[in-house]
């Protein structure tokens, strides 16, 4: 390796790095997606084969109630975040600080919520096709959203942290907090949406 | 820009400090994650109410599979990749670098320079290359036998499993990883990939994804071959477990890869670098990375489908309880498939990356060949069903699949013609990496028409399950992908390494290898026509001389292979012997810098002024401008 101590390299641009948050967000909202898209496709398969008569079992009837408590959580979450990053467009003020802290703790309500809604369901992931669609569906749905969960409380205490730092290589770190609340939409809105997707297929259509 | 300097890191000392030991390395990282399985395992029989350990499926899964969740938690934490999203939880800020500096001490930990992290894929991959290239080795000592006698008959099964698996795996992670790591930030003008720490866990994850599909050994083996199909897959020993696990993992790596790759390509060109002056190698990482992104999520929930059936003993793949074992074979497939062009696409670049350096002429129709990528990349999405013909499904569906099948080696012909334009009348050097990528036409020929065979129903109503694909996807993958990938080592190494390879080895190995590998697989076709049928370690008694054969060709194929390494060896270790900064006059960026190319990879960002094929064009101009600062830093 030769470079020479204290040499002056000339900066990569300033927006190289939210542009890398808009961009691999977005990619990996769409592999998530595509996981996702994975259970939504077995749903549709094993229903249609029903085979042994068994995709729907009389017994498993996914309960409502819980399903559209996971989602307001879910959707809650989204909305707060969003109003948080509009309200970030000024730095990080205490509406932000409000807002980011509704988000993260409606999130972890709904990771909450799905835990004990499996300890109140009167069916297991034996009892046939849909049953475990909707096992295998739910549980990866709450490990993905914790990722969210995570997300949203670390820009949250970023936000706390005053006064922002500075890394030699990309300045000033505070003006990554917008793109990074964007970034993390992205991926929450995806999950939003995966959301309603299943809450549609296993709750309503089953 | 900004202005403000940059601090450039400098590695201290080339020797590991004792001290280091301590901290979080690959040792930390195995005893915590030894450690950590230990545990897992003890939490995982309470929860699976047992507490003896045994290799029984239905017993041990929970503790298993808990145990290897642990274990990967304890890898990663003990190499330090927990330590910044920690501190993120406390609201410590974006940062970039980190583990970049301390000499040869890099290579053993976390490090976020994408040079380091490519080498460290370059010696993973090849590392299981070689062990996997061992269980073929076994494969076909077993088969110099009609009724196999080496081995009973379910441990053939595993070593089928471990030796398909493993290939697959590390040449998905094998061409990106080293290749797609070193070359795409330098080519396209930047420092650096655009999650270098992302980089580096996918570089981790591979390796431990080799140890975990090994440990398969341990744990009774696995019978499904590469492929797990379910139902076996959901009633197999743990040995299994290994297997999901593994595969698992190098799938969230790849996606991984892929989204760096994209990310970065997208946003950090340097000026000047328009998509049409794109390096050829560039786009064929490009598309295999698109191919990544989109395929290996379907791969890890079928992954995480059977780990349920196998855990919390849902249903998805037990046709008697509302499931049903071909869902599997859908998803899988539709993962599998374009996993082979995972495997091809970064091959058709690399070569078309090469051929016009020895060729001496520029690349011929470049166009045509990123349509060919593309092309390839969207049409392997449509063709899956073809593993299926035989599988059941509605005979409808045929026709449509078949056609596809047969549609796709158009834009893989654009590819050959790219190959064939770029050669048509040039005054060709024959180096090494040349051969490279001469044979792997001539392979990959054979590979591609005994596909259009294949993909033909009535013939693979007969050749389906025989070694006629056996021999078919050894042309595609070792004929194609391997020899190319050898070519661009051949061709880069010197570069990544600032040290040259021996050339009477490295010609030795190529002809070696190229002679044997056809002598070995050629006759397979053969095989396969009189019926040979994969997976079973015993056979017909006719055709045992062809097996002996065979056999006999596939060790030396081994052997030549004892040659590539030998020369690393060699000529990295004990020869030492520097590389000149550009030995094969390349118009290529990664040429214009030094070799090794230093920390940074450029003291100011240059402007593209041209793409890098402008061979024997009068008034070609340089592929860059560098500001009046020589290439690289303070050269
Ligand atoms: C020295 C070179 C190699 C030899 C002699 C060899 C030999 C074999 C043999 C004999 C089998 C099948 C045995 C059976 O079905 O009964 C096999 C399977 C396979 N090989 Fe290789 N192989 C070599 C290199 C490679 C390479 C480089 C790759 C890929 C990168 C590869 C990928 C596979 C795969 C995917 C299977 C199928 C495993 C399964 O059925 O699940 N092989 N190989």
């Amino acid at each position: 390796m030769s470079s020479t101590p204290g040499m002056a390299l000339d900066h990569e641009p300033a927006e190289t790095i939210p542009r890398n948050f808009a961009v691999g967000s977005k990619v990996l909202a769409s592999a998530v997606a595509i996981f996702f898209m994975s259970f939504v496709f077995a749903f549709f398969y094993l229903r249609a084969l029903n085979t042994a008569h068994s995709f729907r079992e009389p017994h498993v009837n996914p309960p409502v109630g819980w399903g559209i408590a996971i989602l307001a959580c879910v959707l809650v979450s989204c909305a707060a975040l969003e109003a948080g990053r509009r309200a970030l467009a000024n730095g990080p003020s205490t509406s932000w600080r409000v807002l980011g802290l509704v988000s993260w703790l409606v999130a972890l309500a709904a990771v909450a919520l799905q835990a004990t809604e499996y300890y109140n369901l009167h069916f297991g992931a034996t009892d046939g096709g849909l049953a475990s669609v909707f096992f295998v569906f739910t549980m990866w749905f709450a490990v993905f959203w914790l990722g969210s969960v995570y997300w949203v409380e670390t820009l949250w205490a970023q936000s706390l942290r005053r006064p922002s730092t500075a890394d030699a290589e990309i300045g000033d770190t505070a003006r990554l907090l917008r793109p990074g609340a964007d970034a993390a939409l992205t991926y929450m809105y995806m999950m939003g949406a995966t959301g309603i997707v299943a809450f549609v297929l296993l709750y309503i259509v089953k | 820009m900004e202005s403000a300097s940059l601090p450039v890191s400098r590695p201290r000392s080339d020797s590991p400090p004792l001290g280091s030991l301590l901290g979080f390395n690959v040792v930390s990282a195995t005893l915590l994650a030894i450690l950590a399985y230990y545990f897992g395992h003890k939490i995982g029989a309470v929860i699976g109410h047992h507490t003896v350990w045994n290799t029984s499926s239905d017993q041990d899964d929970d503790a298993v599979l808990i145990g290897m969740g642990f274990a990967i938690l304890g890898w990663i934490a003990g190499l330090g990749f927990f330590n910044y999203p920690i501190g993120r939880i406390f609201g410590r800020p974006v940062a970039l670098h980190e583990g970049n500096e301390g000499g040869a001490w890099r290579y053993l930990r976390l490090c976020t320079d994408h040079k380091v992290v490519a080498l460290q894929y370059l010696v993973a991959t090849l590392f299981f290359f070689f062990i996997a290239g061992l269980n073929a080795m076994f494969i076909r000592a077993e088969l110099t036998s009609v009724h196999g006698t080496l081995f009973p008959a379910g441990n053939y099964l595993t070593l089928v499993g471990l030796h398909g698996t493993m290939m697959l795996m590390m040449m998905s992670a094998g061409v990106i990883g080293p290749l797609g790591n070193y070359l795409v930030p330098i080519l396209i003008g930047t420092r650096r990939m655009a999650f270098p720490r992302i980089e580096s866990l996918t570089m981790w994850l591979t390796v431990l994804a080799g140890f975990v599909l090994l440990s398969a050994t341990l744990l009774g083996g696995f019978p499904t071959g590469w492929t797990g199909y379910a139902p076996l897959a959901d009633e197999a020993r743990s040995g299994i477990d290994a297997y999901l696990v593994s595969f698992g993992l190098i799938g969230i790596s790849l996606v991984l890869v892929g989204l760096n790759i994209i990310v970065t390509v997208m946003t950090q060109r340097a000026p000047g670098m328009t998509w049409n002056r794109l390096p050829i190698v560039v786009w064929g990482f490009v598309t295999t990375s698109i191919l990544a992104v989109l395929s290996a999520p379907v791969l890890a929930a079928a992954l995480v489908m059977t780990i349920s059936d196998r855990t919390i003993d849902s249903t998805l793949f037990v046709s008697s309880s509302g499931g049903s074992p071909l869902l599997w074979d859908e998803l899988f497939w539709f993962f599998g498939h374009p996993e082979v062009y995972i495997l091809a696409l970064p091959g058709f670049g690399i070569v078309l990356e090469i051929l016009p350096v020895f060729a001496r002429k520029p690349l011929w129709g470049y166009k045509l060949a990123i349509s060919g990528l593309f092309g390839v990349a969207l049409m392997s999405f449509m063709v899956w069903q073809h593993h299926l013909f035989m599988s059941g499904i509605n005979a409808n569906l045929r026709p449509f699949y078949m056609f596809s099948t047969e549609l796709i080696s158009i834009p893989t012909g654009f590819i050959f013609l790219n190959g064939m334009g770029t050669m048509w009348r040039a005054k060709i050097r024959f180096t090494v990496p040349m051969l490279f990528c001469m044979a792997f036409f001539f392979n990959f020929l054979f590979g591609g028409l005994s596909g259009v065979f294949l993909s033909d129903v009535p013939a693979d109503t007969l050749l389906h399950g025989s070694f006629f694909v056996m021999a078919h996807f050894h042309y595609t993958i070792m004929g194609g992908l391997v020899f190319a990938l050898l070519g661009g080592i051949y061709y880069w190494l010197p570069k990544m390494t600032g040290l040259k390879l021996n050339e009477a080895l490295a010609k030795a190995h190529f002809w070696t290898m190229f002679i044997f590998f056809n002598l070995t697989f050629f006759p397979l076709f053969v095989a396969g026509m009189l019926g040979m049928p994969r997976r079973v370690s015993s056979y017909n008694a006719a055709l045992h001389n062809l097996n002996v054969f065979v056999s006999a060709m596939a060790f030396f194929l081994g052997l030549s292979m004892l040659l590539f390494l030998w020369n690393l060896v060699y000529s990295l270790v004990f020869k030492r012997e520097p590389a000149e900064q550009n030995p094969w006059d390349s118009k290529g960026l990664e040429w214009q810098l030094p070799s090794p190319v230093p920390a940074y990879n450029f003291e100011r960002i240059p402007t593209i002024t041209s793409d890098p094929y402008g061979y024997g064009e009068p008034g070609a101009v340089p592929v860059a401008d560098f500001g009046g600062v020589p290439a690289g830093a303070s050269a």
